[in-house]
């Protein structure tokens, strides 16, 4: 890339369907290294889906993902990943600290055992998030927010230098959302890029750097405190079933021609 | 020397190792809510077993488990690709696959091999309370039934399996896509616990028939993931229960006169009530206390 390290990951004319349905269509955005970066758009717009295509772990009918200028599966390790709460099962036998130590795994030879270096960046991760005196906890035993925060320790765990994370913000309490907010402006000031789907657009300029409006299609990709007009709120919220009969429509009636990029 | 033991210790001796082997693979299905696919393994074996004896006119198990572990593995990939086809939704691919296989090979066992050693009968309900006569020999010495040894070697295998997947099972159990994140082969682990289950399921239908195992596989290690804090709490305590339910099952059976496979099975269901009927209780006064 000629504009350099800035860049830390570059989605480039992403499609991805489901059952010939388009989930995201044409997607195009440079998301910024050292920004924290919201995704927003109504439900079923592609926002998860286009956080699983950064990770490189969803068939594209069309474009690619770079992350600093390399496929996501070269550089897998280096991508920390947060699903949404809701999909893991927090009734599993699990404790905290195991499920932090999960983030050293590929770290690890086979059969490997956890060196005192995992075990000191396990801790470090818990505390920052205030969860180290749970550690021996069972996960089924935490609040929303402590499991949310605990799902954070592990992203940073990794040690990884992108951060994708579904809903961080959902379903937790205001002073757990400024703590984890905390987190993520220090990981950016350290380089790192975060990039979180988003549901409050309330909060976007003031949470975010920059923000992508999405709704199947690219609405608006810019500052946070810009993306958010009125006039691209109203065609993200409400754009959606036209998008999608169109392109649907192409697809059943197979004019629809991959674009490569 | 020659192993002597009562017929009567040997019937516990094989329920107990029924009820170990089944719920190590258990415990991974009933966590990654695969029970469904279990049971439709454990029927599914069948139609490989009796293709295993068109193909070989052979009964032994050199290549019964081969045919047990391609009939299970197909039953997993053809029951996930019919629901990633889209147009089915969730389990439902699995009852087909199940039926349709199982239908399959009750046909070709009442066509081809119907007179046989595979018997429908025992396919499903089991002849416990025979198992302990079909003895072997070793160097010339009775060592004791066939299906105590056979299933000694299926809890082994297990194990060694467990020991050295644990952290790969775990991982992919709990969260598949950040353990892919991590390197974990998530599908290869997968297809190697489905093949795991087909070998687990054919050693011990041919001992206690295919419905006491579909028990043995979900009731054991549901029990004891009500009471665990780790996996490997819920390995241990699902093994000790489906020893219990084992030993619970045959003395009822003795006293009721009732068949041993079936009373094992509501011998677990027992077990399983009363845990959920003290954690209910408990729970609740838990909360009147606070």
């Amino acid at each position: 890339m000629s504009d350099g390290s800035a860049v830390a990951i570059e989605v480039h004319d992403l499609g991805v369907s489901y059952h010939h349905k388009p989930v995201l269509w044409a997607v195009d955005c440079d998301i910024s290294a050292g920004e924290i970066t919201a995704i927003v758009g109504p439900n079923g717009a592609g926002k998860s889906t286009l956080l699983k295509s950064i990770l490189g772990f969803l068939p594209l009918s069309s474009g690619y993902v770079k992350i600093h200028g390399r496929p996501a599966s070269e550089v897998a390790n280096k991508i920390a990943y947060v699903p949404q709460r809701e999909e893991v099962d927090w009734d599993f036998p699990i404790t905290v600290h195991e499920v932090v130590m999960m983030s050293r795994y590929s770290k690890l030879k086979f059969f490997q055992r956890a060196s005192k270096e995992d075990r000191r960046q396990v801790e470090d991760a818990l505390r920052t998030v205030e969860m180290w005196d749970y550690s021996k906890r069972q996960i089924s035993d935490l609040s929303c927010g402590q499991q949310q925060r605990v799902f954070l320790a592990r992203a940073l765990a990794q040690q990884a230098s992108i951060y994708l994370l579904d809903e961080p913000f959902a379903g937790i309490d205001i002073k757990t959302e400024k703590s984890m907010l905390k987190v993520f402006e220090d990981l950016a000031a350290s380089g790192a890029t975060v990039v979180c789907v988003h549901h409050d657009l309330n909060t976007v300029s003031t949470y975010f750097d920059s923000a992508l409006l999405l709704n199947v299609r690219k609405i608006a990709f810019g500052p946070a405190s810009t993306v958010l007009s009125q006039e691209n709120i109203l065609k993200a919220y409400s754009g959606r079933p036209q998008v999608l009969t169109e392109v649907g429509e192409r697809l059943r009636a197979r004019k629809f021609q991959k674009r490569e990029g | 020397m020659g192993l002597e033991l009562s017929d009567n210790t040997w019937l516990f001796l094989i329920a107990s190792l029924v009820g170990i082997s089944c719920s190590q693979v258990g415990c991974f299905l009933v966590l990654r809510r695969l029970s469904m696919l279990g049971d439709a393994i454990s029927h599914t074996v069948l139609l490989g077993i009796v293709l295993a004896f068109l193909i070989t006119s052979s009964l032994s198990p050199v290549f019964m488990i081969p045919g047990a572990i391609i009939a299970g593995l197909a039953t997993a990939f053809l029951s996930g690709a019919i629901s990633r086809a889209g147009l089915i939704s969730g389990d439902a691919g699995i009852g087909i696959v199940f039926t349709c296989f199982f239908a399959l090979g009750i046909i070709l066992l009442s066509y081809f091999a119907g007179d046989t050693h595979i018997d429908l009968d025992c396919v499903l309900y089991g002849e416990l309370l025979f198992s302990p006569m079909d003895t072997i020999e070793w160097r010339g010495e009775d060592i004791g039934p066939r299906a105590f040894w056979s299933l000694l070697l299926v809890v082994i295998l297990n194990s060694l399996f467990i020991f050295i997947g644990f952290r790969s099972l775990k991982f992919s159990a709990f969260d598949p896509i950040v353990a892919r994140t991590q390197g974990v082969k998530v599908k290869l682990w997968h297809y190697l616990l489905m093949a795991a289950v087909s070998i687990t399921t054919v050693v011990n239908i041919e001992s206690v028939g295919a419905i006491l195992v579909v028990a043995m596989l979900a009731v054991p290690a549901n029990i004891a993931l009500l009471l665990s804090k780790r996996l490997l709490d819920m390995l241990v305590l699902s093994s000790l229960l489906g020893v219990a339910s084992a030993i619970g099952g045959i003395t009822l059976s003795e006293r009721a006169d009732s068949s041993p496979s079936a009373s094992v099975a509501i011998f677990a269901g027992l077990i399983l009530l009363l845990v959920i009927f003290l954690k209910k209780f408990f729970s609740r006064a838990g909360l009147a206390a606070d």
